[in-house]
């Protein structure tokens, strides 16, 4: 177990790109597309999570139960990228005409990521959580993947009082 | 309930893994209004696939 979640980590931390919101006094392009780029690997892990589940469900190692609680929470998770999405999408016209400045987008994309996709993440790992004991390793490798995305979002993109649930 | 094998570990999070790799190349090159309309596609395409697995968990409850 401790060797994948090392695994885990190291592959995750060689994706890289994140690290650019690592410096926040330089605001650049790049890291307006970083922030949206977490967006869009939140979502795309999202959907592999359920595929993943799912396929343990069919195989009949998770519970209905669990099944069910992981993907309606998904489904708030996706809300949430959405609402992010549009209200960047909208900020991005304002970026656009100079109407704001990079760093304020930045900020502003940061603190709805932290609202609108952070809690309903987090209520996400709570279900995770939720598990029998003959379960609880298979969504252990799951949860440490979520965790260490959501703990690069955290750091990197320098969220306040936000705290990834401990599973 | 079925055991959870060393090898189910694996595969889940290689698959994670593969995805998140296969997202970053993805978005090499593109514009953020590229990357918005990129979302937009993946959140409706996650949105379906989620409500999918629960029509067929409580289909095969009932039948």
């Amino acid at each position: 177990m401790k060797i994948i979640k090392t695994y885990l980590l190291i592959l995750l931390m060689v994706l890289g790109g994140l690290t650019n919101l690592a410096c926040p006094s330089r605001v650049t392009e790049s890291k307006i597309k970083t922030g949206l780029q977490i967006a869009y690997t939140l979502s795309e892990q999202t959907r592999e999570l359920n595929k993943q589940v799912n396929r343990l469900y069919t195989e009949g190692k998770v519970s209905r139960e669990h099944h069910d609680s992981i993907v309606q929470n998904s489904l708030r998770v996706f809300d949430g990228i959405d609402f992010v999405n549009e209200r960047a999408k909208e900020k991005l016209t304002d970026l656009e005409n100079g109407v704001i400045t990079e760093k304020s987008f930045v900020q502003y994309l940061q603190t709805l990521i932290s609202e609108e996709v952070i809690v309903p993440l987090n209520r996400m790992l709570v279900s995770l959580r939720v598990l029998s004991p003959e379960n609880a390793a298979i969504l252990s490798a799951i949860i440490s993947a979520v965790r260490a995305l959501a703990s690069d979002i955290i750091g990197t993109a320098n969220l306040k009082n936000v705290a990834v649930v401990e599973v | 309930m079925a055991k959870i094998k060393f090898e189910d570990l694996l595969e889940v999070s290689t698959e994670m893994l593969l995805r998140a790799l296969a997202s970053k190349r993805e978005l090499n090159g593109k514009t953020a209004r590229e990357i918005t309309v990129m979302i937009e596609e993946s959140v409706a395409a996650g949105k379906a696939e989620a409500e999918g697995y629960l029509e067929s968990s409580s289909d095969e409850e009932s039948g």
